[in-house]
């Protein structure tokens, strides 16, 4: 124990001062977390921003990290990177392998890091950066969902990507650091750029043939696979979601739209057939819960804007899906006492129809009316309501 | 003569002193005949006939005889009704509760909704029991009447009653409370003294009388009184239904049945074997409307019968008939009390807890979870004297779906009529009563206010 305190020893300052104020950042104002933490990456700003063929604002605070890392190799790394002082300590607990992360020890024996950031940036240009959520940034962020993984049991799952960090560190100590994190590879990639601008060409881990053929390989994968890997079903999306590819794609699964989400509707999907979608949020509706009218803090909270932002106004606007009522089972066109989602619809979207011919009551959504937002879906005391994610997109 | 009739009315109104100023004119001047005899009986009062003045239909101005002076008077003779009057006689309180129609049970009995709905709740304990105290005294004494009543049993819910069994229960329990029952009287209008209640006026086959009272429970169902006397409420439109029971359905003949046909619906049970009860929707409409009431009494009837018609032509159920319709259309909401408290269906799906709970019910659209209901939801935010009861209490669009069916009726109908024997004893208004007293009071005559 003694020893596994000494090796815990030597904190490095300036990181345990960062921690402590980021822990005290979002402990104060809790977005920090999901939003801007997974913003300063360049790697997922680049990555998103190719995918989605637009610049958002979050991207912008990417641009210090990028500048620091042309200039001074791996600081965030050294100085700053919260997974990268975990992964540190993790490394200490084993006998043995006391390791101190320097310059020298970033080198990339094995390019593994730079094969992901490489097939990314290509899946990027085919509007499916598949492998931006291994992000650790967005891993670290996603840990955070465990406040809600009481809630709703398959968060647990997103909330997995920083211990499987923190196992592979005790494993194989500095590892994920040098091989296998893509944004330290950006950066790497970065400093690379900046040295071939000022020294010419030196040795780098990744030839430039093998780069590029590593992009193409990237944006046929992307091109061929997401469609395949889907799974058939559809699922209905946070309002403000860009197309489904560039969805699953984009999506760093940080989480940051489940914690957002005051009516905790915002749940990630956890279907072994959708591949591509895998933990990639969508809507659940349950009792009480729906997508409130006044709220659009999911698009707000989404660092890679696959949720776009939108507001209050285009987000009422947004149909999320259609209301399905499957009147064989309607308890009021059984003669059953109910029709409980007609006032309970906030925009007067379900009707109720009176056929005299056979004296008996129908429900009916209104299409132009509904936006999909789920207030009916749990009100109904049969279950016969689902939102039909349509054929809007 | 004439003299000698209105004295003979008024002594036999128990009346005292009346006076009969201006255009009014007293009926019954001819004899009454009984056979070959001529009584001496009590006239008939009408206060004088309306008169068209400058082309308008006129009521001239003239007193309303007072029939009688109480302590709690409930208008309305229905679920709400007769707890009301059960609770506030057996608080020791002098009661009158009058009815427009002859029988007890209103939309439960008359409207024949048969079923009691919205009986349990689901607590961590299970299936939990929320109708208790004198309701489900109602429903106990109604087991043991043969034929009286189906799924009343432990580990059953939603009991099936027989009408005339539920009359006949709550009448014998309101004689035994000695509750003062006066029937066959509408409530048209509230007595007021600036902005309290002091009583209400009624019709009558001999005309209007006034009852007079010290607090007054509005379980109309349709808020009348409350309506009258200008609390506020908020107006609905709901579905207006004409229920009924089939006879012979245990003589369907299956071997005629066609193999692989659908077999329609019929309705529930209960508790007369070979008799089911079907409910109806019906269109939405204004339920204060008489030609809304008229069209959809005449519509429900014919579907009725053109329904029953094409059942008995299919083969092996040409035995099945109408058994009876309801004598009174099933009216689901008219108007809804402004309460000091509004129990709103986001405050139940929170699970919100009301210090002034009076009882606690729940619904299938509510998740079957335990609801609070507020005292609050009883009391007009200005009008005093008088507490509302049954499905016109205080409620959002979504909670008077629950708050209309018969189980928080008779939840309601209880504490209204102990929050108004207990204002009388206290001597205060209504709205001020101790609610940690009203809450005892409930807990002894056995109502269930949660844990």
């Amino acid at each position: 124990m003694t020893e596994l305190l000494r090796r815990l020893g030597s904190p490095l300052p300036t990181r345990l001062a960062t921690g402590f104020l980021l822990g005290l950042a979002a402990w104060l104002w809790p977005p920090v977390w999901g939003l801007i933490l997974p913003a300063l990456s360049p790697y997922v700003a680049v990555g998103s921003t190719i995918a989605l063929r637009s610049v958002s604002l979050a991207s912008i605070a990417s641009v210090p990290m990028l500048l620091v890392a042309v200039f001074c190799r791996r600081f965030w790394c050294r100085r700053l990177c919260p997974v990268g002082l975990i992964s540190e300590y993790c490394g200490r607990v084993r006998a043995g392998s006391i390791q101190r992360n320097t310059p020298q020890s970033f080198a990339p024996a094995l390019p593994v890091s730079r094969v992901i950031v490489f097939a990314t940036l290509g899946g990027a240009l085919a509007g499916y950066p598949f492998l931006l959520w291994l992000d650790p940034l967005a891993l670290f962020s996603g840990a955070f969902n465990l406040s809600r993984a009481a809630v709703h049991g398959v968060t647990l799952l997103s909330v997995a990507g920083l211990p499987v960090v923190m196992f592979i560190s005790v494993l194989f100590p500095g590892i994920w650091c040098s091989r296998i994190c893509p944004l330290g590879a950006t950066q790497d990639l970065l400093a690379l750029v900046a040295r071939r601008l000022n020294a010419g060409f030196p040795g780098a881990a990744l030839p430039a043939r093998r780069a590029v053929l590593t992009v193409g390989v990237g944006a046929a994968f992307s091109a061929l696979v997401p469609k395949a890997w889907a799974g058939r079903q559809r699922y209905l999306r946070p309002p403000g979601n860009v197309d489904e590819t560039a969805f699953k794609g984009g999506c760093i699964r940080c989480g940051s739209c489940v914690r957002a989400c005051p009516t905790g509707i915002i749940q990630p999907v956890v279907d072994p057939s959708d591949v591509s979608g895998f933990l990639a949020p969508t809507l659940r509706f349950s009792g009480a819960d729906y997508c409130l009218q006044d709220c659009n803090r999911c698009g707000k909270a989404c660092p890679t804007k696959v949720i776009r932002q939108l507001s209050l106004e285009e987000k009422n606007r947004h149909v999320i899906g259609i209301a399905r009522i499957d009147l064989s089972k309607c308890l009021l066109t059984l003669e059953k006492e109910c029709g409980v989602c007609l006032p309970r619809c906030p925009r007067g979207a379900i009707v109720e129809g009176f056929a005299y011919d056979t004296y008996t009551v129908t429900v009916k959504v209104l299409p132009d009316k509904c936006n999909g937002c789920g207030a009916c879906v749990g009100i109904c005391p049969a279950k016969v309501v689902t939102i039909d994610p349509g054929s809007h997109r | 003569m004439a003299t000698n009739n209105r004295r003979d009315f008024l002594r036999g109104l128990a009346l005292g002193s009346a006076v009969v100023s201006g255009s009014s004119v007293l009926r019954a001047e001819e004899p009454i005949h009984l056979g070959s005899k001529v009584v001496d009986l009590p006239g008939v009062y009408h206060g004088g006939p309306a008169i068209i003045e400058n082309g308008k239909v006129v009521q001239p101005r003239h007193e309303i005889p007072v029939l009688s002076d109480t302590g709690v008077l409930v208008v309305g003779g229905g679920s709400a009704g007769v707890m009301a009057a059960l609770a506030a006689a057996r608080a020791g309180q002098k009661v009158t509760l009058v009815e427009r129609y002859g029988c007890f049970g209103g939309l439960w009995s008359a409207g024949m909704v048969l079923i009691v709905l919205a009986t349990h709740v689901k607590t961590a304990q299970g299936l939990t029991k929320c109708v208790r105290g004198i309701g489900d005294e109602l429903l106990e004494r109604l087991t043991k009447i043969k034929g009286g009543i189906v799924n009343q049993a432990p580990g059953k819910r939603n009991p099936t009653s027989d009408p005339e069994a539920t009359k006949y229960v709550m009448a014998e329990m309101l004689r035994e409370a000695q509750v003062e029952i006066l029937l066959h009287s509408w409530a048209t209008n509230a007595i007021m003294n600036g902005r309290s209640v002091r009583g209400v006026v009624f019709e009558s086959k001999a005309g209007c009388f006034a009852i007079t009272a010290k607090v007054v429970v509005d379980a109309t169902g349709d808020g009348d009184v409350y309506g009258a006397a200008g609390a506020e409420h908020v107006r609905h439109l709901h579905r207006i239904g004409l229920v009924h029971r089939l006879g012979n359905v245990d003589r369907i003949d299956q071997t005629k049945v066609a193999v692989g046909s659908k077999v329609p619906s019929l309705g529930s049970v209960t508790p007369i074997p070979g008799v089911v009860w079907v409910n109806m929707q019906g269109p939405q409409g204004d339920c204060l409307n008489v030609r809304t009431l008229t069209q959809t009494e005449l519509d429900g009837r014919r579907a009725v019968w053109q329904r029953v018609k094409a059942l008995q032509q299919r083969p092996g159920y040409e035995q099945v008939f109408v058994l009876d319709t309801a004598s009174q259309l099933g009216i689901r909401a008219s108007r809804t009390l402004k309460g000091l408290t509004e129990p709103t269906y986001n405050d139940a799906m929170a699970g919100k807890r009301y210090r002034d709970v009076v009882g606690v019910g729940g619904a299938d659209f509510l998740g079957e979870r335990s609801c609070w209901i507020p005292y609050g939801a009883l009391v007009p935010v200005k009008v005093d004297n008088l507490l509302a009861a049954g499905r016109c209490v205080a409620a959002d669009n979504l909670m008077m779906n629950y708050m209309r069916l018969i189980g928080p009726c008779l939840i309601t109908g209880q504490a209204a009529g102990a929050a108004a024997a207990l204002a009388i004893s206290s001597k205060c208004r209504p709205r001020d009563v101790e609610i940690s007293r009203l809450q005892a009071l409930l807990r002894k005559q056995g109502a269930y206010l949660g844990s």
